[in-house]
């Protein structure tokens, strides 16, 4: 990142929070999406993010790599208590204009309906682990992470981040065979199907 | 653990799980949350709340040359911790209302009854693209219908003359879940501990990377004190933490959404003073508000009217 975007982010020049919400939206839209199995949700999250990003932009050091990190580290915590980050950016929230009721393309539907079914198999072996493992696997298996950088995302030591990979991997093994296949896969995680399929509502408080 | 075993793990990890479907947001969603985002900005940029260089000033121990993502741990651990408290002042003032509150009587509570929590509550409304033209819109009354034993099952907030189920917003729920520390119920916070530095040390644990570390403890135990009913050796053990979270101060006159006056115990974060008001004569939590320092504005406030419980989302008590 060019020093000088960094420094007017730390700043507060809105301009460049417009160039990091262009920049890493999408991967903040993912992580949301993995975490809380839902699109609505997902799209709050992004906005939260970078509602969050804004208020904690003191914080950042002026020197050093990527803003990426931070913002998926507050993403996790966004994720963690949507209810509360809501409630902190209720006014602003309440101003986003609500989504078209019709998708635009038709394609674009029937690429959500492939994506919905691919996150359910996603949100059945995830719902088997805790949501510390859960965050972590977001974080370093699915945004490329490296385990100290994940550490320094949550706030937790790099020993806690492989010790919960660790043991969300003894757990997937014992769901999973080895030499599993995707389209296979459904059948041999347990998950709790009624709960990942239930239509999950924003809780607004 | 070197390196090459970092990447066999996650690896692994990788194989084991399904492929998740990344993807970017829907077509012209992007635009409209950054044109959303833009426009909160420039409502949130006045030039006289805190600046984050001024802020940096007044606390040089907090600046400090590090790699931007270490600097979240640095912070974390220059932040005065449990030993300097409250003011002697709140100190005073939270051991009399935890008093207060413990001598409450218990409720019985059966797991299939409803939390009921009326409050009148007051939100800041700003017109146009500019912070200067915002008006606190008239209090309204809110109420909130939450299971006391488990998250799964809905609830219900009526608000606005509007009526919105109350589902738990992830998908990754073991059912019934008797909900965490940021969305608690009953029967969860009956099972917290009544030792203060306990109960912060857990709450803190809890907001793990939430920065900074006293403003978060304090909005946490202000949710569970507010919109939540907690027993009251819980309640009193959540007063008693909060009198051991550094910054927390006392604001002799306050006023909650319904104009009730009462004292209130604060905490300043970034120019805006939270407040939570209690009665001056029965030292019962009465509302709460949130005023900008940096205007004098009030940006935010509430005012509880009853709590009960009740057997169905939606019956009101009595």
């Amino acid at each position: 990142m060019e020093p000088n975007l960094r420094a007017g982010i730390r700043a507060g020049d809105p301009d460049a929070f417009g160039l990091l919400f262009d920049e890493h939206a999408r991967a903040v839209y993912n992580l949301g999406f993995r975490l809380t199995a839902n699109w609505s949700a997902a799209e709050d999250v992004v906005s939260l993010t970078f509602l969050e990003a804004w208020r904690l932009r003191a914080r950042i050091d002026p020197a050093g790599e990527s803003l990426r990190p931070w913002l998926l580290g507050i993403a996790v915590n966004v994720c963690r208590n949507l209810a509360r980050a809501s409630r902190r950016h209720q006014a602003a929230m309440s101003r986003i204009p609500p989504p078209p009721v019709v998708p635009d393309f038709a394609d674009e539907l029937a690429g959500r309906l492939d994506d919905t079914a691919a996150l359910q198999l996603v949100t059945e072996a995830l719902g088997a682990l805790r949501r510390g493992e859960r965050e972590i696997i977001a974080l370093c298996v699915w945004s490329d992470l490296d385990y100290a950088t994940a550490a320094q995302a949550l706030g937790v030591p790099v020993g806690t981040v492989r010790s919960r990979l660790s043991r969300a991997r003894r757990r997937l093994r014992t769901l999973v065979p080895a030499d599993r296949e995707p389209a296979h896969g459904r059948e041999q995680v347990p998950g709790n199907r009624a709960n990942a399929a239930r239509p999950s509502w924003e809780k607004e408080r | 653990m070197n390196a090459d075993d970092s990447r066999r793990d996650l690896a692994e990890l990788a194989r084991l799980l399904p492929d998740p479907a990344g993807h970017d947001l829907p077509a012209g969603r992007h635009l409209v949350l950054k044109e959303h985002l833009m426009s909160e900005l420039r409502i949130a940029d006045r030039p006289t709340a805190g600046s984050p260089v001024r802020r940096r000033r007044r606390k040089p121990a907090i600046v400090v040359a590090v790699a931007m993502a270490a600097a979240v741990a640095v912070v974390l651990a220059l932040l005065p911790r449990g030993t300097s408290g409250a003011s002697p002042a709140a100190m005073r003032l939270l051991a009399k209302i935890a008093a207060a509150a413990g001598a409450q009587p218990i409720a019985h509570v059966r797991n299939n009854q409803f939390s009921y929590i009326s409050s009148w509550v007051s939100y800041q409304i700003c017109q146009g693209g500019s912070g200067n033209n915002c008006v606190m819109e008239k209090p309204h009354e809110r109420q909130i219908w939450q299971s006391v034993s488990n998250q799964c099952v809905t609830g219900l907030v009526r608000e606005y003359a509007q009526d919105t189920p109350l589902t738990f917003s992830s998908n990754y729920l073991h059912c019934p879940y008797p909900g965490d520390i940021h969305d608690p119920t009953y029967r969860f916070l009956q099972r917290l501990p009544t030792n203060p530095r306990a109960l912060l040390g857990l709450i803190e644990r809890e907001m793990q990377g939430q920065l900074p570390r006293p403003e978060e403890a304090f909005t946490t135990i202000g949710d569970l004190i507010g919109e939540a009913i907690a027993p009251p050796a819980v309640s009193a053990a959540l007063y008693r933490a909060a009198a051991l979270i550094p910054g927390v101060t006392v604001v002799a006159n306050a006023t909650d959404a319904i104009g009730r006056h009462g004292v209130a115990v604060a905490f300043t974060y970034q120019d805006t003073r939270t407040e939570w008001i209690f009665s001056s004569k029965t030292l019962q939590y009465l509302g709460s508000r949130s005023v900008d320092l940096a205007t004098g504005a009030t940006n935010g406030m509430s005012a509880v009217t009853q709590r009960a419980f009740v057997d169905r989302a939606g019956q009101l008590p009595g």
